[in-house]
Protein backbone atom coordinates (compact mmCIF):
# COMPACT_ATOMS: atom_id res chain seq x y z
CA UNK A 1 0.00 0.00 0.00
CA UNK A 2 1.48 3.27 -1.05
CA UNK A 3 2.35 6.00 1.34
CA UNK A 4 -0.07 8.62 1.57
CA UNK A 5 2.29 11.22 2.63
CA UNK A 6 4.81 10.84 0.22
CA UNK A 7 5.75 14.22 -1.44
CA UNK A 8 5.44 15.04 -5.49
CA UNK A 9 9.43 14.53 -5.49
CA UNK A 10 8.92 10.99 -4.46
CA UNK A 11 5.96 10.35 -7.23
CA UNK A 12 6.67 8.12 -9.98
CA UNK A 13 7.42 10.58 -13.09
CA UNK A 14 4.65 9.67 -15.26
CA UNK A 15 2.50 10.75 -12.35
CA UNK A 16 4.75 13.69 -12.23
CA UNK A 17 4.32 14.26 -15.60
CA UNK A 18 0.41 14.05 -16.07
CA UNK A 19 0.15 16.26 -13.18
CA UNK A 20 2.53 18.97 -15.39
CA UNK A 21 0.40 18.11 -18.58
CA UNK A 22 -3.17 19.05 -16.66
CA UNK A 23 -1.66 22.24 -14.77
CA UNK A 24 -1.20 23.81 -18.02
CA UNK A 25 -2.41 27.15 -19.75
CA UNK A 26 -6.14 27.00 -20.93
CA UNK A 27 -6.67 27.66 -24.39
CA UNK A 28 -7.39 31.06 -25.92
CA UNK A 29 -10.72 31.51 -26.16
CA UNK A 30 -11.61 32.86 -29.66
CA UNK A 31 -14.18 35.27 -30.83
CA UNK A 32 -15.97 32.91 -32.42
CA UNK A 33 -16.06 30.51 -28.98
CA UNK A 34 -17.06 33.66 -27.74
CA UNK A 35 -19.75 34.25 -30.17
CA UNK A 36 -21.41 30.91 -29.89
CA UNK A 37 -21.12 30.96 -25.78
CA UNK A 38 -22.77 33.77 -26.00
CA UNK A 39 -25.55 32.63 -28.41
CA UNK A 40 -26.09 29.59 -26.71
CA UNK A 41 -26.40 32.00 -23.46
CA UNK A 42 -29.16 33.69 -25.39
CA UNK A 43 -30.75 30.88 -26.56
CA UNK A 44 -30.85 29.53 -22.90
CA UNK A 45 -32.11 32.07 -21.28
CA UNK A 46 -34.41 33.14 -23.86
CA UNK A 47 -37.91 31.80 -22.01
CA UNK A 48 -37.08 33.97 -18.70
CA UNK A 49 -37.35 36.98 -20.71
CA UNK A 50 -40.66 36.12 -22.21
CA UNK A 51 -41.86 35.53 -18.38
CA UNK A 52 -39.74 38.73 -17.69
CA UNK A 53 -42.49 40.56 -19.89
CA UNK A 54 -45.42 38.67 -19.25
CA UNK A 55 -44.54 39.85 -15.67
CA UNK A 56 -43.83 43.58 -17.11
CA UNK A 57 -47.74 43.57 -18.97
CA UNK A 58 -49.14 42.18 -15.54
CA UNK A 59 -47.20 44.67 -13.65
CA UNK A 60 -48.35 47.43 -15.74
CA UNK A 61 -52.47 45.93 -15.25
CA UNK A 62 -51.96 45.72 -11.72
CA UNK A 63 -51.36 49.28 -12.02
CA UNK A 64 -54.46 50.33 -14.05
CA UNK A 65 -56.92 48.28 -12.10
CA UNK A 66 -55.46 50.26 -9.31
CA UNK A 67 -55.89 53.56 -10.72
CA UNK A 68 -59.55 52.36 -11.76
CA UNK A 69 -60.20 51.63 -8.23
CA UNK A 70 -58.83 54.63 -6.94
CA UNK A 71 -60.84 56.68 -9.55
CA UNK A 72 -64.02 54.66 -8.32
CA UNK A 73 -63.79 55.18 -4.72
CA UNK A 74 -62.51 59.00 -5.00
CA UNK A 75 -65.72 59.57 -7.07
CA UNK A 76 -68.38 57.50 -5.17
CA UNK A 77 -66.35 59.35 -1.31
CA UNK A 78 -69.05 61.72 -1.54
CA UNK A 79 -71.98 59.32 -2.33
CA UNK A 80 -70.87 57.09 0.48
CA UNK A 81 -70.23 59.65 3.15
CA UNK A 82 -73.67 61.59 2.41
CA UNK A 83 -74.87 58.15 3.17
CA UNK A 84 -73.52 57.69 6.55
CA UNK A 85 -74.14 61.60 7.09
CA UNK A 86 -78.33 60.28 6.48
CA UNK A 87 -77.78 57.92 9.72
CA UNK A 88 -81.55 59.38 11.03
CA UNK A 89 -80.68 61.67 14.06
CA UNK A 90 -83.61 63.92 15.07
CA UNK A 91 -86.19 65.00 17.09
CA UNK A 92 -89.03 62.60 15.94
CA UNK A 93 -91.48 62.89 18.61
CA UNK A 94 -90.93 66.56 19.30
CA UNK A 95 -90.20 66.16 22.65
CA UNK A 96 -87.23 68.94 22.72
CA UNK A 97 -84.14 65.71 22.99
CA UNK A 98 -82.88 63.17 20.76
CA UNK A 99 -83.74 59.55 22.48
CA UNK A 100 -84.65 56.02 22.53
CA UNK A 101 -88.18 57.46 22.25
CA UNK A 102 -87.37 58.92 18.74
CA UNK A 103 -86.39 55.76 17.05
CA UNK A 104 -89.25 54.13 18.68
CA UNK A 105 -91.10 56.60 16.85
CA UNK A 106 -89.07 56.38 13.47
CA UNK A 107 -89.45 52.29 14.02
CA UNK A 108 -93.02 52.74 14.03
CA UNK A 109 -93.52 54.98 11.47
CA UNK A 110 -91.25 52.39 9.30
CA UNK A 111 -89.33 54.92 7.97
CA UNK A 112 -85.83 53.40 8.35
CA UNK A 113 -84.24 50.21 7.59
CA UNK A 114 -83.24 48.26 10.61
CA UNK A 115 -79.13 48.95 10.19
CA UNK A 116 -80.40 52.76 10.30
CA UNK A 117 -82.34 52.30 13.35
CA UNK A 118 -79.73 50.63 15.17
CA UNK A 119 -76.94 53.17 14.26
CA UNK A 120 -79.63 55.95 15.41
CA UNK A 121 -80.10 53.85 18.80
CA UNK A 122 -76.43 53.72 19.28
CA UNK A 123 -75.83 57.22 18.30
CA UNK A 124 -78.62 58.08 21.11
CA UNK A 125 -75.93 56.50 23.43
CA UNK A 126 -72.96 57.28 22.65
CA UNK A 127 -71.13 59.10 25.17
CA UNK A 128 -69.41 61.17 22.65
CA UNK A 129 -72.58 62.31 20.79
CA UNK A 130 -73.07 63.77 24.31
CA UNK A 131 -76.27 61.38 25.51
CA UNK A 132 -78.86 62.98 27.39
CA UNK A 133 -77.98 63.64 30.58
CA UNK B 1 -27.82 46.78 43.36
CA UNK B 2 -29.46 43.83 42.47
CA UNK B 3 -31.02 43.70 46.26
CA UNK B 4 -32.43 47.12 45.70
CA UNK B 5 -34.44 46.12 42.24
CA UNK B 6 -35.63 42.84 44.13
CA UNK B 7 -37.11 45.17 46.21
CA UNK B 8 -38.70 47.37 44.14
CA UNK B 9 -40.26 44.36 42.29
CA UNK B 10 -41.64 42.95 45.29
CA UNK B 11 -43.10 46.81 46.45
CA UNK B 12 -44.52 46.84 42.69
CA UNK B 13 -45.85 43.58 43.60
CA UNK B 14 -47.32 43.86 46.81
CA UNK B 15 -49.49 46.89 45.48
CA UNK B 16 -50.46 45.69 42.20
CA UNK B 17 -51.77 42.21 44.29
CA UNK B 18 -53.59 45.01 46.82
CA UNK B 19 -55.51 46.44 43.58
CA UNK B 20 -56.40 43.51 42.53
CA UNK B 21 -57.94 42.50 45.56
CA UNK B 22 -59.76 45.62 45.53
CA UNK B 23 -61.01 45.25 42.57
CA UNK B 24 -64.40 43.35 42.75
CA UNK B 25 -67.35 42.80 39.87
CA UNK B 26 -70.99 44.08 40.79
CA UNK B 27 -73.92 43.47 39.02
CA UNK B 28 -76.31 46.30 39.21
CA UNK B 29 -79.70 46.13 38.48
CA UNK B 30 -82.09 48.32 37.21
CA UNK B 31 -85.48 48.31 37.60
CA UNK B 32 -88.65 50.19 36.51
CA UNK B 33 -91.83 50.75 37.75
CA UNK B 34 -94.54 51.51 35.49
CA UNK B 35 -98.45 51.49 35.64
CA UNK B 36 -98.55 51.68 31.98
CA UNK B 37 -96.91 49.04 29.18
CA UNK B 38 -93.33 50.33 28.25
CA UNK B 39 -92.10 50.20 25.16
CA UNK B 40 -89.28 52.22 25.34
CA UNK B 41 -87.06 53.23 27.51
CA UNK B 42 -83.41 54.72 28.40
CA UNK B 43 -81.37 55.52 31.84
CA UNK B 44 -78.17 57.14 32.74
CA UNK B 45 -75.89 55.39 35.34
CA UNK B 46 -73.32 57.28 36.80
CA UNK B 47 -70.77 56.93 39.55
CA UNK B 48 -69.89 59.88 40.62
CA UNK B 49 -66.26 58.62 41.76
CA UNK B 50 -65.97 57.56 38.51
CA UNK B 51 -64.24 54.31 39.45
CA UNK B 52 -66.21 51.92 37.58
CA UNK B 53 -65.68 49.84 34.45
CA UNK B 54 -68.36 48.48 32.56
CA UNK B 55 -68.25 44.68 31.79
CA UNK B 56 -71.47 44.33 29.90
CA UNK B 57 -75.10 45.18 29.80
CA UNK B 58 -77.57 42.49 30.32
CA UNK B 59 -80.83 42.68 28.84
CA UNK B 60 -84.53 42.75 31.69
CA UNK B 61 -86.80 40.55 32.56
CA UNK B 62 -89.16 41.21 30.22
CA UNK B 63 -89.08 38.97 26.91
CA UNK B 64 -90.67 41.60 25.07
CA UNK B 65 -87.16 43.52 24.79
CA UNK B 66 -85.30 40.19 23.71
CA UNK B 67 -81.56 41.35 22.88
CA UNK B 68 -79.00 43.10 24.65
CA UNK B 69 -80.07 47.00 25.81
CA UNK B 70 -77.91 49.33 23.28
CA UNK B 71 -75.32 51.23 25.15
CA UNK B 72 -71.92 52.90 24.31
CA UNK B 73 -69.65 49.85 23.68
CA UNK B 74 -66.62 51.22 22.46
CA UNK B 75 -66.58 53.99 24.80
CA UNK B 76 -67.06 51.33 27.87
CA UNK B 77 -64.51 48.77 27.07
CA UNK B 78 -61.75 51.26 26.37
CA UNK B 79 -61.53 51.82 30.57
CA UNK B 80 -63.11 53.47 33.48
CA UNK B 81 -66.16 55.62 32.99
CA UNK B 82 -67.71 58.27 34.85
CA UNK B 83 -71.20 57.55 33.51
CA UNK B 84 -72.96 55.37 30.74
CA UNK B 85 -76.11 55.70 28.41
CA UNK B 86 -78.75 52.75 28.39
CA UNK B 87 -81.95 52.39 26.16
CA UNK B 88 -83.67 49.44 24.10
CA UNK B 89 -87.33 49.84 22.28
CA UNK B 90 -89.45 47.22 21.05
CA UNK B 91 -92.00 46.74 18.53
CA UNK B 92 -93.38 43.81 20.27
CA UNK B 93 -97.69 44.40 20.98
CA UNK B 94 -99.30 46.13 24.13
CA UNK B 95 -100.36 42.88 25.97
CA UNK B 96 -96.58 41.80 25.66
CA UNK B 97 -95.22 44.96 26.75
CA UNK B 98 -94.33 45.18 30.71
CA UNK B 99 -96.19 47.10 33.37
CA UNK B 100 -95.22 47.43 37.39
CA UNK B 101 -91.84 47.14 38.54
CA UNK B 102 -89.56 45.05 35.88
CA UNK B 103 -85.89 44.54 36.13
CA UNK B 104 -84.89 46.53 32.92
CA UNK B 105 -81.29 45.85 32.72
CA UNK B 106 -78.59 44.45 34.64
CA UNK B 107 -74.98 46.88 34.35
CA UNK B 108 -72.07 44.11 34.92
CA UNK B 109 -69.47 46.73 36.66
CA UNK B 110 -65.95 45.98 38.18
CA UNK B 111 -64.99 48.57 40.48
CA UNK B 112 -61.65 49.32 42.13
CA UNK B 113 -62.58 51.12 45.57
CA UNK B 114 -65.61 52.57 46.41
CA UNK B 115 -68.69 53.32 43.58
CA UNK B 116 -70.82 56.23 43.96
CA UNK B 117 -73.72 55.05 42.23
CA UNK B 118 -77.22 57.18 40.78
CA UNK B 119 -79.60 56.25 38.41
CA UNK B 120 -81.95 58.60 36.24
CA UNK B 121 -84.46 57.68 34.26
CA UNK B 122 -84.22 59.43 30.59
CA UNK B 123 -87.27 58.47 29.22
CA UNK B 124 -90.26 55.85 29.05
CA UNK B 125 -92.59 56.03 26.53
CA UNK B 126 -95.65 53.59 25.56
CA UNK B 127 -96.05 52.14 22.70
CA UNK B 128 -97.61 55.14 21.38
CA UNK B 129 -95.16 57.13 22.19
CA UNK B 130 -96.43 58.56 25.22
CA UNK B 131 -94.41 59.44 28.09
CA UNK B 132 -94.41 57.45 30.97
CA UNK B 133 -94.73 58.75 34.32
CA UNK B 134 -92.47 55.96 36.12
CA UNK B 135 -89.89 55.55 38.49
CA UNK B 136 -86.57 53.94 38.12
CA UNK B 137 -84.12 52.08 41.25
CA UNK B 138 -80.93 50.18 41.06
CA UNK B 139 -80.12 46.89 43.35
CA UNK B 140 -76.37 46.57 43.75
CA UNK B 141 -75.34 42.61 44.32
CA UNK B 142 -72.17 41.39 45.09
CA UNK B 143 -70.12 38.22 44.35
CA UNK B 144 -67.92 38.93 47.75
Amino acid sequence: MPDRDQSPEDLPQAAVDALKRADRAPAVITRSVDRAVANAARTHFGAPSERRAWRQRGGWAALAASVALITVLAVRWDALVARDDRTPYADVDNSGRVDIADVLALARAGAASPAELDAFARRVVSLDAGASR
Amino acid sequence: MRSVQALLLAALLALSSAAAQDARFVPVEIFLDSAQPVAAWQFELVDRNGRMTVVGVENGASKAFTGAPYYDRPATQAGEVERIVVADYTLADAPELPTGRTRIATVHLMIVGEADFEVTLVTATTADGQQIDASISLLLASFD
